[in-house]
């Protein structure tokens, strides 16, 4: 029994530092100490000792069990390391090749450049509305002061389905619409697409406006000023040199148009804006000696090309990917 | 208008520069820039339609005065002398659309005379051609007053003259050799025989002046600005002529005008003068009214406090008539000049205080009202979505025209509605307003593969337009196209094509980022530009809101593609149905699948059994997954066989074996008793 014991224990120890790789390990694991192993083996057959021998027997069977799983724990974290070592040394990949990907689309640059205005002028509450783009001749023309056969009606090549039916040609009668569904006082802005029967380098017979409108009991010139000048400043990201400068349209009064300083030093015109004209608040039943207010608008396409240097306008409907890949 | 500074020099003697000019001329309201011509600098005007007082070296003068930049100087009136009593018969028919009509004979000219340098350069500076010294000096009169003149061949008139409506059988050739038919819209001069001009616009070629010419007949007119409007735009004929007496000539200068023109002719080209004769009908000669002028009607629309004496001043400047309102404490009544028809209303003289102040000496202040808090816009979130999804996923934003040629309109189906067509439209391409978006993506497919892109994913948002008897129908829609392979070209992936169930797969994640993926639903259709076994209709709630599937054969082949695009045209408002589920608190017990495969007919609906199995009501049952699907070898050719994973999950205890097992057998049951089926363990 001795005897066959000190074998067990020095088999085992042998085997166990001999043992190069961690399933070999776990196959002297379940060998020595598994249900059926050796050594559990032995602990089960000391039963049949006399029982003045178990304690001593037991002892070293114990002993030996214990030896054995420091040994194996001990051999395992050694095999474990060596393990790790040669995956590492194994496998090793190319890391500057490129990765698996599919690409990402864009949105248009007069998308992103109508949402931010949208966004700027929302955050300081104005309401966002919308309009049809087949418009009658009155909330185009009419209602803003335009009357028929008005020189001011060239400055606007109209597109027309019939004699009453035409494309708007300015985001403006939005204003008339919101002041006919929300009354007074208001504060809106209203994007959109606008039409005109013109075409060449800067001019495309479909492009975008954003027009805004506040009516309210105190307001005056000088806000206008003001809020124009937060605007421009939000919109550039910085404090903006800028020029209000004497203009017409037939729904303001006085109206203005809005230059900023360029980088070269010369004056780019962005912008009309003015007071709301009398008139369009007296066709819309509003008193004008009681309420008073502000209009403005701006074409996208032009805020778009001074930002992205476009000379060509036209590059916006070609939809040429190469084009609109640019703008990240 | 283009003229040169040291003309507008020499009329107010002064000496500004060209800069000086342009910046303060801007500032007040004059557009206006430097065209450098030769040596000289010439200045182009770009005047607004309000100000028909500017369109001459005199209106421009005005301005200048306006803004205290030069002092008035007295303009000496002269009268040309007169040499013989000849005059031409007028009669005008109707007055109210000629308030004024003065006509003066002279005999005798030399009209080959040479146009003297001076002249010439000033004319040719502002864009003129150098014609004759007869038409050269009527040119050169309206530049610098603001009146046009017209001189006709006295020999080539029959009078009387006649100032009347044309009727609608007479036509006219003009002066630019064109021919105009007319009609009564048209107010036209006319001799006994013949019409001689078209009122405002143009002259006849008729009655034109030629190197023969030894007499003329000179016409200076104050037609009413309601009678020309349009007129131009009728015939598509703007002139310098009609440009001035659209806007409004100053009807107090016709004598001056003769007579200023009387005198440079004679000096240059000799002549006997007749004496004016003229028909004035001082009752549609327009007055400028009085206006009321309310101090604190000033403040309240430009919001600061101008001094009286600096208002007052501005109106002086500008030659309006003013009288104080109790000594100037309310206001003043005032009453502009006869050449300023934009002036009607006490906002019109706020206008101009405000310009000649100058905008930017008016402050700029932020409105006193209280803040309020803004949540975000629910417009801007739901196009976010939908644009950060599609981006996601590989699509670009095109922004198409909205008015297409009529082909692209007839590609697809559209029996509700009539199409929109443009009277005047820029060409036949752009000519009908778009009833869909898909051939917009197509043309851009087509030219980007012109311009070597593969792999085309593309959308667009915007409005589509049809008409019905009584409305105007505008629905926006979000279009998209997918083409060429599903991955890009690189390497990993192989190149397999995209397909039906790629671009679903995109509209399933926008549609489950809303929330709505319960509510969707897909059912075969046909769409005129859709393959009709791999297409269907999208419905929301059981409502069609659009449709996806592969190009028609028929375009593809018209298009010479070689492969099926993909394409989709929902309703936009489906972005806005959006539904939101609150958080549910929820305890976590283990999930068990099991998988099952069926072995069906081709023509059964996969997701039909799916519906078909959720029927059975097992709260347990978490989700059901389509693994694989075969159609290949080894089955007959009319089946397919596909694998399910059915998800188990209890909310509040780990399910057993045995109630799995259970679930099963019903599962299997159900199905097989509902469908033609073989269920393959």
């Amino acid at each position: 029994m001795s005897d066959s014991l000190s074998d067990l224990s020095s088999k085992s120890i042998q085997e166990i530092s001999e043992c190069s790789n961690l399933k070999e390990l776990e196959l002297l694991r379940v060998k020595y100490l598994g249900k059926k192993g050796k050594i559990t083996k032995e602990l089960k057959s000391l039963g049949k000792l006399a029982p003045p021998e178990r304690p001593k027997a037991g002892q070293r069977i114990n002993s030996i069990k214990e030896k054995v799983q420091s040994l194996i724990e001990t051999k395992k974290l050694v095999l474990a390391d060596v393990s790790i070592q040669e995956k590492i040394a194994s496998s090793s990949i190319d890391v500057t090749l490129n990765g698996r990907k599919n690409n990402r689309g864009n949105i248009h640059p007069i998308s992103s450049i109508l949402r931010e205005i949208e966004s700027i002028f929302h955050n300081s509450g104005f309401r966002v509305e919308d309009g049809p783009e087949i418009e009658d001749e009155y909330h185009n023309f009419t209602a803003l002061n335009i009357p028929e056969n008005h020189p001011a009606r060239a400055m606007h090549d109209t597109f027309y389905f019939n004699t009453n039916y035409l494309l708007r040609t300015h985001t403006s009668p939005i204003q008339i619409r919101s002041m006919e569904t929300h009354g007074v006082p208001i504060k809106v802005i209203a994007p959109g697409k606008v039409y005109r029967r013109d075409s060449d380098i800067t001019h495309t017979p479909m492009f975008h406006q954003i027009e805004g409108l506040v009516i309210d009991k105190n307001i005056n010139f000088t806000h206008l000023k003001g809020m124009l000048h937060q605007f421009i400043n939000t919109f550039y990201k910085k404090d903006m040199e800028l020029r209000f400068r004497p203009s017409y349209f037939p729904f303001t009064e006085p109206s203005a148009e809005v230059d900023i300083l360029s980088k070269d030093g010369s004056w780019l015109e962005i912008l009309g804006c003015g007071m709301v004209h009398p008139k369009v608040l007296e066709n819309l039943k509003i008193d004008p000696e009681i309420y008073t207010g502000y209009a403005f608008g701006m074409g996208v396409e032009r805020l778009a090309m001074l930002r992205h240097e476009i000379k060509d306008i036209r590059l916006f409907y070609d939809n040429d990917l190469h084009f609109l890949n640019q703008f990240k | 208008m283009k003229l040169s500074t040291n003309w507008i020099n020499e009329h107010c003697k002064s000496k500004f520069t060209s800069s000086e000019l342009v910046e303060r001329l801007t500032m007040s309201g004059v557009e206006c820039e430097i065209i450098n011509q030769k040596s000289n600098e010439i200045i182009k005007f770009d005047i607004t339609p309000n100000r028909a007082d500017c369109f001459s070296v005199r209106g421009i003068t005005n301005e200048l005065l306006a803004m205290d930049l030069i002092k008035q100087s007295k303009n000496k009136f002269q009268s040309a002398a007169v040499h013989h009593d000849r005059s031409v018969k007028i009669n005008v028919s109707s007055s109210e659309d000629c308030p004024v009509f003065a006509t003066r004979i002279i005999n005798n000219i030399n009209s080959n005379a040479k146009t003297p340098q001076a002249i010439r350069q000033k004319l040719e500076e502002s864009g003129y051609k150098s014609i004759n010294i007869i038409v050269d000096i009527t040119n050169y009169v309206m530049l610098t007053i603001g009146q046009p003149l017209h001189a006709y061949d006295l020999d080539c008139i029959n009078s009387p003259i006649v100032v009347r409506k044309a009727n609608n059988k007479e036509s006219i050739e003009l002066l630019d050799g064109s021919s105009k038919s007319l009609n009564d819209n048209f107010l036209i001069i006319a001799d006994q025989n013949k019409p001689l001009g078209i009122a405002g616009i143009m002259g006849g070629i008729s009655s034109s002046i030629t190197d023969q010419t030894k007499s003329i007949v000179i016409e200076s007119a104050y037609f009413n600005p309601k009678t020309i409007m349009g007129c131009p735009r009728m015939l598509n004929l703007h002139s310098e002529a009609s440009l001035r007496f659209e806007r409004g000539v100053d009807p107090t200068i016709q004598i001056e005008a003769i007579d200023m023109f009387t005198i440079l002719l004679n000096k240059i080209a000799g002549g006997e003068n007749g004496p004016i004769s003229s028909k004035i009908s001082e009752e549609y000669i327009p007055i400028n009214k009085t206006i009321n002028l309310r101090k604190n009607k000033i403040k309240k629309i430009l919001g600061i406090t101008i001094p009286n004496i600096e208002i007052l001043s501005i109106l002086k400047n500008l030659k309006m008539d003013i009288e104080e309102n109790e000594f100037g404490y309310q206001g003043w009544n005032v009453k502009a000049p006869p050449y300023r028809f934009d002036i009607n209303d006490e906002c019109d003289l706020i206008e101009e205080i405000a310009r000649i102040y100058g905008y930017n000496n008016i402050k700029e202040c932020i409105e006193d009202e209280p803040s309020e808090f803004i949540n975000e816009s629910s417009r801007l979130i739901d196009k976010n979505n939908l644009c950060n999804i599609l981006t996601g996923v590989g699509y670009s934003e095109v922004i198409n025209y909205s008015f297409v040629s009529p082909i692209m309109n007839d590609l697809n189906q559209n029996k509700i509605g009539q199409s929109m067509d443009l009277q005047n439209p820029l060409s036949i391409e752009m000519s009908v307003m778009r009833n869909s978006l898909l051939p917009g993506l197509i043309n851009n497919l087509m030219h980007n593969l012109k311009r070597q892109h593969k792999n085309i994913r593309l959308f667009e948002v915007g409005k589509i337009f049809t008409g019905t008897k009584n409305k105007i129908n505008e629905d926006e829609k979000i279009s998209g196209l997918i083409h060429g392979s599903r991955n890009k070209e690189q390497w990993g992936y192989s190149s397999e094509l995209v397909d039906y169930y790629d671009m679903k797969g995109h509209l399933e994640i926008l549609f489950e980022s809303l929330g709505i993926s319960n509510y969707i639903s897909y059912k075969k259709s046909n769409h005129k530009m859709l393959h009709p076994g791999k297409s269907g209709k999208i419905l929301f709630k059981n409502k069609t809101i659009g449709y996806i599937g592969s190009l028609s054969p028929e375009i593809i082949f018209d298009l010479n593609l070689n492969s099926e695009p993909i394409v989709f045209e929902i309703d936009y408002s489906i972005v806005s149905e959006r539904i939101t589920y609150g958080y549910k608190e929820q305890k976590y017990f283990p999930s068990s699948r099991r998988d099952t495969s069926i072995l069906m007919s081709e023509d059964i609906e996969i997701n039909t059994v799916v519906k078909a199995i959720y029927t059975l009501n097992i709260k347990e049952l978490k989700d059901v997954v389509i693994f694989d699907i075969y159609d290949g070898k080894t089955i007959k050719p009319e089946k397919k066989s596909i694998s399910l994973g059915l998800i188990f999950q209890a909310k509040s205890r780990t399910l057993t074996d045995e109630e799995i097992d259970e679930f099963m057998i019903n599962i299997n049951k159900h199905i097989q008793s509902n469908f033609e089926i073989i269920i393959r363990q």
